[in-house]
C-alpha cells in the first residue's frame, strides 16, 4: 500500500451509557506429569478476555470502555479484540441501543 | 459501522491526544494504510480516580488492515532544496506515492491535522457505577445529561 495522501476527520462521540458490562478472562491449562503418571505442575497459556457489552447512544464509545479493564492497566491492551456479534438499533423517540459480544486475543498480532 | 467479524487493535494512553506519541503512531499508521475502526475511532475521557482525575485516550485501528511498502525508488542524493522543492509539491507526492519524501509529507500533514482536531477539544466525563459507566461530552445537553446520570443511578 503506497502512502495515504486523504485528509481524516475525527468524530465527536455522542453521549453513552453502558447499561451491562460482562469480561470474563480465561487461560488453557495442560497439566504436566510424571513418568509414573502423577500430577507435578501444571502450565497456563493462550490467555483470551470474552466481553458482552449492552447499551445506548455511541456503540464504539461503549466498545473502548467497556473493554478497558475498569481502567486497570494491561486489559485489552495489545493484541486484536474480534467483535463476534454486533447489533444495532436506531431508534426515532430514543437513543440508539447496542448489543456487542467478542473475545480478545492479547497475544495475536 | 462496527460490524460482526470486525478486528480492532486499541491503543490506549494517558496524555492530552495533541501533544501524546499515540497520535503520531496512529498518523503514521493512516498514511502507511492502517484503517481505523468504525467511524468514531477515537475516544478521549476523563474520570474522577481516588480523588483525582485520570485521562484515558483510545483510538480504536482496523486490525484487518496491512501495510506494504514498496521500494519502487532508486537511491539518490539530493540536497535540501530539491528535497523542499518535492515535499512541498502535492502533484510530486502523488505522482510519487512510495518515495519516503511522500511518506514524510503525508506523515506530517495528518499528524497536524489530527493535533489540530484534538488541541481544542475538552475530554468527555467518563463515569463508572459498578460494572456500568457512562460517557457524557462536556457540551452535552443538560437534559439529556440529567437523564443518562438518572439512568445510571
Amino acid at each position: 500500500m503506497p502512502v495515504t495522501l486523504t485528509k481524516i476527520g475525527i468524530q465527536s462521540v455522542d453521549i453513552t451509557l453502558a447499561e451491562s458490562v460482562e469480561v470474563s478472562a480465561k487461560v488453557e491449562s495442560k497439566p504436566l506429569m510424571d513418568q509414573h503418571g502423577k500430577f507435578v505442575d501444571g502450565a497456563a497459556f493462550d490467555p483470551t478476555s470474552d466481553f458482552s457489552l449492552k447499551g445506548r447512544g455511541d456503540l464504539p464509545a461503549g466498545l473502548a470502555i467497556g473493554t478497558d479493564g475498569g481502567g486497570a492497566a494491561g486489559l485489552f491492551t495489545g493484541g486484536v479484540t474480534i467483535v463476534a456479534n454486533v447489533k444495532e438499533l436506531e431508534k426515532n423517540d430514543d437513543w440508539n441501543a447496542w448489543e456487542c459480544s467478542g473475545q480478545h486475543f492479547p497475544n495475536a498480532s | 459501522m462496527m460490524k460482526t467479524g470486525q478486528k480492532i487493535v486499541f491503543v490506549r494512553g494517558e496524555e492530552p491526544p495533541h501533544r501524546s506519541p499515540d497520535t503520531a503512531l496512529v498518523a503514521a499508521a493512516l498514511v502507511s494504510g492502517v484503517r481505523l475502526a468504525g467511524d468514531k475511532p477515537f475516544l478521549d475521557t476523563i474520570e474522577e480516580v481516588g480523588g483525582e482525575a485520570k485521562r484515558s485516550v483510545t483510538w480504536s485501528l482496523d486490525g484487518g488492515s496491512e501495510i506494504t511498502f514498496r521500494p519502487a525508488f532508486p537511491e539518490e542524493t539530493m540536497d535540501f532544496a530539491e528535497f523542499r522543492r518535492r515535499f512541498e509539491d502535492d502533484a510530486w507526492c502523488r505522482a510519487n506515492p512510495d518515495h519516503p519524501i511522500s511518506y514524510l509529507r503525508a506523515l506530517a500533514d495528518t499528524l497536524l491535522s489530527l493535533q489540530d482536531q484534538l488541541r481544542g477539544r475538552k475530554p468527555a466525563l467518563l463515569i463508572r457505577k459498578g460494572k456500568r459507566f457512562a460517557v457524557i461530552p462536556q457540551d452535552a445537553d443538560p437534559k439529556r445529561k440529567a437523564e443518562i446520570l438518572a439512568l445510571l443511578g
